[in-house]
């Protein structure tokens, strides 16, 4: 696939890239990711939008020590752990972190950041229930104070006229990453979802034009594509995230022939499922999209029973045979959800069957995870639909 | 057998003929909650030991006021009362819920899960059975999950306690805590509101402002209508101010005891019993129980300041006198009695210089803004949304009241109180750098989360150290 190789390329060169657009007056702006952050008002505004997905990684935790105790989300510790460690470049250089008020894992993360570095931060306000209009107003209200941050950090007026260019791009971007998706509908999927979920890790990383480019010869070389023939159940994962280097579940779960069909995490189908109205009020348009047509975040309050009608559609659109709920120890509403979600799944007239696996970025429980893993795929294998 | 619960509610501050009353009451509750007469026996030795009921009527009225509403709780449903519940960490709005009692007497308001916590925690030792229900389902252990939170699910599902008519809920920083509530609304049908608590101020606003206000406020007026419904008669504006004025001098006079307990040389008042005190006021559901408090809160304080004048301490005078944060653990009340057998005085917790509440200017404000707003802006007031705003609360405390040293007792698995010490222990030695500071592991609601021995080591190496820098102080005077 030479697109994914062009791809790589563009990210093993992209922080030096960057570097060098900032000495020529460009900004940074970092985001933490769960999907509440608009990069489309940050690239409008002539910045550079970057994730923080980077993941997956003991020393990240270890590193975090000396400021957060232990039972704060791994990839919470992770994000702070990264900057004390000064191993990857994009925690270093951001000119403004966006830190939306989303779960108190990450909160605390902001905390850290704010107590221990001199990195400028912009809190983007995000209403945990779902009560209609007043969370409407109050995240509209957000983006408001989010695109005059960015007009006052790059000195750059946002207009309507440049937010919706910025719209259109992303729409195109997630427009191109649901197309490959669904690719995975076929008995033959063309691209693994490890793959799948590594591009809307670079989604997030790489200049989004070119990711834009990318995506379309990817999905013209991939749709004349099939995918080698295997008998394998199909698996649905579902969980709040999977950082970029956290792959270890993923490849467990084909190392023991599984096949996953579809992700139901931040950096997958949260990401590209639905998108922005390309007409009307721009920042109306992304606050519909951002806060009221997402899928879930356990965080969100209530939630269960519209996120669990969600893994049921993608269940059935993918031809899921059973589902791997895989989060991170120490995410306290995600554990809570997932007892309902399976419980729900359970007493579908057709159950799906559900594996809750958490992990904290430690090499120890490959194995242990493994023997997990095998038994489930052996059962699906016995049971299949 | 009738003794043994006889002697035990006059511990509780019953009168002589309140026990006749409501005994069958009491007993019928405590079969429900699984507490025998051994657990009575024990429960009375507790009272004396940990929390003076010998020594002080004030504290027996307390007592009172945590074993009262707990009956109360669990015989709600069978009474045929409205029930009207939030949990913690949003204590503070039972007090909205409960301005209910001016439109209907019949109503239960409250905290059941933390009168849970304190008379099968803290008198009984005996809620471990309550955190394993809900283990065995939707929390499971070994994940971090609140045991607070555990609780409120575990006595639902054990039957101790009835689900409420209307739940508050609102999470504030605290997501466990209402997601649990939405557990509560998925096991149990239970009816919940959630209330959009706000939480983008920057750093350096200490009260939330403009906007965030605005919006937590408007929240409050559809809980205030639904709150109307389920009690049938309209829980007006001026009920809420009348619950919140109430409340406002309820933590007024509270504060007075904190301050003369605070420099109180010796210590007359155990930490222990201090802190369920404390806890009482915050979690106060004003309305009908609001006398009763206030009269507690006065005698205690009558009590504590003439033994004071006697120069009575239950800790030797000139030790130590040191700031608790956040909690001592309410299930492991022995907790604080080990520091104080090692000759130091638990002065005080953080509240002494971080609970946002000016009485004065709250009473200024209550003619200016409808009650729905005072709620919200009391609550927004809370200085535990920032790390600074925590951190410089505790400080400007340490300095005014010449504390000798700080004790952390973070509980496991809190995300909110718990997770920032290892911040906050940095921001004392950036700013007081000749203050002990130490951080203790332990937990508010589950004993079984850290080894009381373990504690008990490192509480008494932490006596040594606030003994030796205090002396060292001293000696730096002279």
């Amino acid at each position: 696939m030479d697109a994914m190789e062009k791809l790589s390329e563009h990210l093993r060169s992209r922080p030096v890239e960057l570097e060098r657009s900032q000495k020529e007056g460009k900004k940074v702006v970092a985001y933490f990711l769960g999907d509440y952050v608009p990069t489309e008002i940050i690239h409008a505004a002539g910045a550079a939008p970057i994730g923080l997905v980077h993941g997956g990684d003991p020393e990240a935790l270890d590193a975090s020590t000396h400021a957060i105790f232990r039972y704060i989300c791994p990839f919470a510790r992770a994000q702070y752990g990264y900057w004390v460690l000064k191993n990857q470049k994009y925690f270093q250089m951001f000119d403004l972190l966006v830190s939306p008020t989303t779960c108190v894992n990450l909160r605390r993360t902001t905390d850290m950041y704010n107590f221990f570095t001199d990195k400028p931060i912009f809190k983007l306000g995000v209403p945990q229930p779902f009560d209609g209009d007043r969370a409407v107003n109050y995240f509209k209200g957000s983006l408001e104070l989010m695109k005059e941050k960015m007009e006052g950090l790059t000195g750059n007026k946002v207009t309507d006229k440049k937010l919706r260019e910025a719209i259109d791009l992303y729409r195109r971007m997630r427009d191109l990453l649901k197309k490959i998706s669904e690719l995975r509908k076929s008995p033959q999927p063309p691209i693994t979802t490890t793959d799948f979920v590594w591009l809307n890790h670079a989604a997030h990383l790489a200049d989004p034009k070119f990711m834009v480019e990318t995506l379309d010869s990817l999905y013209q070389e991939l749709s004349k594509t099939k995918g080698p023939e295997r008998k394998a159940p199909r698996i649905l994962v579902s969980g709040p995230n999977i950082a970029m280097g956290d792959y270890k579940v993923l490849d467990l779960i084909e190392d023991c022939g599984g096949m996953i069909v579809v992700e139901d995490i931040a950096e997958g189908v949260l990401f590209y499922w639905e998108n922005v109205a390309p007409d009307g009020d721009p920042i109306a348009a992304l606050t519909d999209r951002y806060l009221m047509k997402r899928p879930n975040c356990a965080f969100v309050r209530p939630i269960i029973d519209r996120h669990f009608d969600f893994i049921h559609n993608l269940a059935k659109d993918f031809a899921v045979d059973g589902v791997v709920w895989y989060q991170l120890r120490l995410c306290e509403t995600w554990s809570i959800e997932s007892y309902f979600i399976a419980e729900k799944l359970k007493k579908l007239d057709r159950p799906y069957p559900m594996l809750k696996l958490e992990s904290e970025y430690d090499v120890s429980d490959a194995a242990q995870l493994k023997t997990r893993i095998e038994t489930f795929v052996d059962a699906l294998r016995v049971g299949s639909r | 057998m009738a003794d043994v619960y006889k002697d035990f509610m006059e511990l509780c501050a019953y009168e002589p003929q309140e026990i006749d009353k409501e005994l069958p009451r009491l007993k019928k509750a405590f079969d429900r909650a699984g507490l025998t007469e051994e657990d009575v026996k024990r429960g009375q030795g507790r009272l004396v030991d940990l929390f003076q009921c010998d020594q002080f009527r004030g504290m027996r009225l307390f007592m009172g006021g945590w074993v009262k509403p707990f009956v109360d709780y669990i015989l709600s449903k069978d009474e045929g009362k409205v029930r009207l519940f939030v949990e913690l960490p949003q204590a503070f709005m039972s007090c909205f819920l409960g301005a209910a009692y001016y439109a209907r007497k019949d109503i239960v308001s409250g905290l059941p899960t933390m009168t849970l916590m304190q008379v099968m925690g803290a008198i009984f030792a005996k809620i471990d059975n309550v955190l394993e229900w809900a283990e065995a389902g939707c929390m499971p252990p070994g994940l971090a999950h609140c045991g607070c939170n555990q609780l409120k699910i575990g006595v639902r599902g054990l039957g101790i306690m009835p689900t409420a008519d209307l739940f508050m809920s609102c999470g504030a920083y605290c997501d466990e805590a209402a997601k649990a509530d939405e557990a509560l609304q998925q096991l149990f049908k239970e009816r919940v509101y959630w209330l959009n608590r706000p939480q983008d101020e920057p750093w350096d606003e200490p009260v939330a402002q403009g906007r965030r206000l605005d919006a937590y406020a408007e929240g409050h007026i559809p809980l205030r209508e639904m709150l109307s419904e389920v009690v049938g008669v309209e829980v007006t504006e001026e009920m809420l101010k009348q619950n919140f004025k109430n409340y406002v001098e309820l933590y007024a006079e509270n504060r007075k005891l904190a301050i003369v307990r605070a420099f109180a040389d010796p210590q007359p008042l155990r930490g222990a019993a201090w802190a369920s005190v404390w806890m009482q006021v915050m979690c106060n559901q004003g309305g009908g129980w609001q006398d009763y408090r206030m009269e507690a809160q006065r005698i205690l304080h009558q009590e504590v300041q003439a033994k004071i004048d006697r120069g009575e301490g239950v800790i030797p005078k000139g030790a130590p006198r040191v700031m608790y944060a956040a909690f001592l653990p309410i299930s492991t009340p022995e907790f604080g009695r080990v520091v104080e057998d090692a000759g130091v005085n638990l002065a005080g917790a953080e509240d002494l210089g971080t609970m946002a509440i000016d009485p004065v200017q709250m009473g200024a404000m209550m003619d200016l803004m409808p009650g729905t707003m005072l709620f919200a802006l009391i609550w927004l007031a809370n200085p535990y949304i920032t790390v600074p705003g925590r951190a410089q609360g505790m400080i400007k405390a340490a300095a005014e009241f010449n504390l000798d040293g700080v004790l952390f007792c973070p509980h496991f698995s809190c995300r909110i109180y718990g997770s920032d010490f290892v911040m906050l222990k940095e921001a004392f030695r950036r700013e007081m750098p000749e203050l002990p500071v130490v951080i203790v592991d332990t937990d508010i609601y589950d004993r079984r989360y850290y080894n009381h021995e373990q504690a008990r080591t490192r509480l008494e190496s932490f006596a040594e150290v606030v003994k030796t820098a205090k002396a060292a102080k001293e000696a730096a005077k002279v």
